[in-house]
Order: C-alpha cells, then structure tokens, then sequence
C-alpha cells in the first residue's frame, strides 16, 4: 500500500509541477491570461459548467451517441469481418468494396451524412459507427482468416461433425484480433463524437467546445477539452477490464507466462 | 490397422512422398525417422486426411493428433481442452477426463490456461486431449521437439506408460534417432520420399528408463544410423 502510495504520488508530481508553472507564469502575466487561463479559472469553469447541470447532461448525451455508435459499428463489423474471413466467396463478393470504402478518412464522410441524415441523434451514431467499422472489421477479417491450421484441424479431428466448431474455435481463434481492432476503433470514435458534434448539435462534449470556441470562452474550451480527454482515458481503461476479465486467458498471454 | 499404398503427397510444386507402401498392426507403436523437410508429416497429415494425397490410405478407425505447436487451444482450461472431443451428451464425460488428467498428472492444474503451463506441461495435456475420444491410431508429430533433453525423457516415460494402458496404434514421427528406439515397436526410416520397410526395435517391455545407456541400445542406433546412411540419407 505504501509502495503504491508512494509511486502514484511520484506519477502525480509532474503533472501537479506542470499545472503550478502553468498558474504562475499565466498569473505573473508573462503570457495573456486570458489566452492561457490559469487550472483554477479552468476548474472554476468546470465549477460553473457542473452547477448548471449542463456537464452532466453533456456527458450523458456523449456517452449515449458513442456507445450506440461504437454497439451498433463494432457488432456489424465482427460478423461481417467473421464471415468474410472464414468464407472466401463472401470475401471474393465484399471484399473490393470495403476495401476502397476503407481508405476514406471516416471525418470526411460528415457532410454527405447531414445531407442523407440530417444533424439528428441518427446521424451522429453513424458517423460514429463508420469510423468503428473499419478498423474493427479489417482486424477481425485478417485474424479469421489467419487462425493457425493447427487450430482448425485439430477441431476438424476431434469434432468429426463440426459440431460447436464456429463459436468454440473460430471466435476465439480471432478473438485477439477482434479486440485489437475494437480498442483502435474506441479511439477513433472519440475524435468522431467530436467532429459531429461540432456540426449541429445542442449538447454534447464536443457542442461545448465549439460552443465556448465561438463564445470565445478559452476556459470553458479547455475545461470541456479535460472532461473528454479524461473521459477517454477512462473508456480506453474500462475496455481492457472488461475484455480481460470476459477473456481472461488474452491477461496471461500478455504476461507471457509461458 | 493402418495401411497405405502407392502414397504421394505433393505441397504446392514440391513432391515430398512419392509411391509411399506402409503398414501398421493393431497396437503397434512405429516411429518415423528421417531429416527434416522429409516428408515425415506430410505422411501423418495425409493418413490424418488433412492434406489431398494420392494413393490409398485405409485406417480400421478413428485417429487422434498430437501437434508439435499450437498444441492447445488457449483459450480454454487444461479441462475443457481436454473434453472437447467428447461429445457432451456423454454421461461419461466428466470421468473419462478426470481420469485421463489424472494419469497425465494434470488434475491439479485443471482449471488453468495453457499459458500458464510449462512446455512439457503443456504437451502431457495435448496427450490427454487426443486420447480422450479413444482413437483407434494415434498420430504424433514430432510433439518433444521443442522441450529441453530431460523433460523429453521423462515424457517419454508418460507417454509409454499412459500407452501401455490405453493400446491404440501410434505413429510417432522423430528426428531423435534415441527417442525413436526407445518408444517404437518398430522404427521406419523416410528418406528420397520412400519409406524403408523399417526396423523391429528387439527390446521388451516395459522398458527401463536406464535402457538408452546399455550396450545393446547403442548397437541398435548404429544399425538405424546405417540403415539411414543406406537410403541415402545425409
């Protein structure tokens, strides 16, 4: 417990320097304060933003528009990815396609879905679950398509019927794959619950920040900028729990035990 | 048992056995020798049928596997590794897997994951996991290899001695020309993608472990050794 509190504290010194430079060379006035808002005035901020009740309301509103996104893009990207990988006549049929729908930069398809979606809550989760899409499914589809032949005949010899082969073989045969690729994609829909927030919406993390932008209230922006940062943060820690503890043997490869 | 004629197996442009005649008794424990890239386990995987071959295999039965890597699957327990070729249905199930894990002295160790085992550890359990469903011939590619000097020796003592009580037919395929003498019935040697007619390995069982050091061992090895020279092999 000591040795824990001792080098949390250590990790926290840094950061706890950082942040008193920052308030002293911003309230010595050596840089605009109004520019570089000391952490107090941010916290203050923050304060204010939490007491309306507004942060809350925009936490939740972001949270809902990620995981309907990150659902909704990360489970059609695991079957098809499934699919593709494991049957090469779907592969042969979809494969050219989302291929060259893979190379475009997820951001960029934002205004072709105002224009086919409007700037609803559905056009949000789109976007959203695109940009979770492709990483996920190119993931799943190679590591489907790469399992070890050892794997697959040793199922083939010891369940002559194929019987239980798909779900007890071959997901998690692919499952190291499937959520390398959702961990690259939770990322991703971060910087896409941003961006379309940014045009047309009424609340949200990402509405903050270009609302305080245009307000051109730097204090807000920055406190809006920490929560996502932290929010981030916590959802990219959330994931490794729960894939690790639903998959507890991907814990002990990465220990390299054997 | 086994019986195989006129075997060719041919991977991508590259013919590893050509006009392959082989035969395997009931119970009969016959090691493969030759060097590596000879077609050793193009042989098994084609008696396997994991690979197209041409030629006739007949088998009276069914066959296990023991793979040399990705011998487990990791994610599932020492348990459940084992009782996936056993058809849950079975009323039998639990205790044809305690029983096995116990003679492969893995019981306490049922509940972990193959990352957790040592290399030999590791290897016992794939034993177990291929002998669960009682195949008929037991196929094993070179399943040692990668373990150090004494741990191969001791397993080697398991695998005899799990063998001894359960009787399927093995083919055991090596290129340690020790570990070969030790275990088989009969020792074939694969060379110029023929195999010979083999050699009847004259030590009884139950074998000794201090066997490999006594002269009559030793004189064994020379003939195999010749024998290998014989074919043509380096």
């Amino acid at each position: 417990m000591l040795q824990w509190l001792r080098t949390a504290g250590l990790r926290s010194l840094p950061i706890a320097g950082f942040l008193a430079l920052w308030e002293g060379v911003s309230r010595a006035g050596i840089v605009s304060e109004y520019l570089f808002p000391p952490p107090t005035i941010v916290l203050r901020a923050l304060a204010r933003w939490a007491g309306t009740g507004e942060l809350w309301h925009d936490i939740e509103l972001s949270s809902w528009r990620l995981v309907a996104g990150f659902l909704l893009g990360g489970s059609s990207a695991v079957v098809l990815g499934m699919v593709m990988g494991r049957n090469r006549y779907a592969a042969a049929v979809f494969g050219p396609l989302f291929q060259a729908l893979r190379a475009l930069p997820p951001v960029a398809i934002i205004p072709l879905v105002i224009v086919w979606l409007g700037i609803g809550e559905s056009a949000k989760v789109f976007s959203i679950a695109c940009a979770v899409f492709f990483p996920t499914w190119i993931n799943t589809y190679l590591g489907a398509q790469r399992i070890p032949r050892e794997y697959l005949w040793a199922a083939r010899i010891l369940r002559p019927s194929g019987q239980g082969i798909f779900w007890r073989v071959l997901v998690p045969a692919t499952m190291p794959s499937i959520i390398a690729g959702l961990r690259t994609a939770l990322a991703l829909a971060f910087v896409m619950v941003y961006v379309s927030e940014i045009a047309g919406a009424s609340a949200g993390l990402g509405y903050r920040i270009s609302i305080a932008h245009l307000a051109y209230r730097i204090d807000l922006m920055m406190a809006a900028l920490a929560v996502l940062g932290t929010f981030g943060a916590l959802a990219d820690f959330a994931f490794d729990l729960i894939a690790h503890a639903l998959f507890p043997w991907l814990a002990d490869k990465r220990e390299g035990a054997r | 048992m086994i019986s195989a004629a006129g075997v060719g197996v041919t991977l991508g442009d590259v013919e590893v056995l050509r006009d392959v005649h082989f035969e395997c008794a009931r119970g009969e424990f016959v090691a493969i020798v030759g060097a590596s890239g000879s077609g050793k386990s193009s042989f098994l995987n084609a008696v396997a049928n994991l690979v197209p071959y041409d030629g006739r295999i007949a088998i009276e039965g069914s066959v296990g596997y023991v793979f040399q890597s990705y011998a487990l699957f990791p994610w599932m327990t020492v348990r459940q590794n084992v009782a996936f070729g056993l058809d849950a249905d079975d009323a039998g199930r639990k205790a044809r897997v305690d029983d096995l894990l116990e003679r492969v002295e893995m019981s306490a160790l049922a509940e972990r994951y193959p990352s957790q085992l040592s290399g030999g550890q590791v290897q016992r359990v794939a034993l177990a996991r291929a002998l669960a469903p009682s195949p008929d011939v037991l196929l094993m590619d070179e399943p040692y290899a990668a373990l150090d000097q004494r741990t191969r020796e001791r397993m080697q003592v398991w695998l005899l001695s799990v063998w001894e009580t359960e009787r399927t037919s093995v083919l055991f395929v090596t290129h340690n020309m020790e570990e070969a003498i030790y275990l088989a019935d009969r020792v074939v040697v694969l060379s110029a993608l023929h195999f010979d007619h083999g050699l009847r390995v004259p030590f009884p069982r139950p074998r000794r472990e201090s066997l490999r050091f006594e002269t009559a061992f030793l004189e064994f090895k020379q003939r195999v050794l010749e024998l290998m020279d014989m074919t043509g092999e380096s």
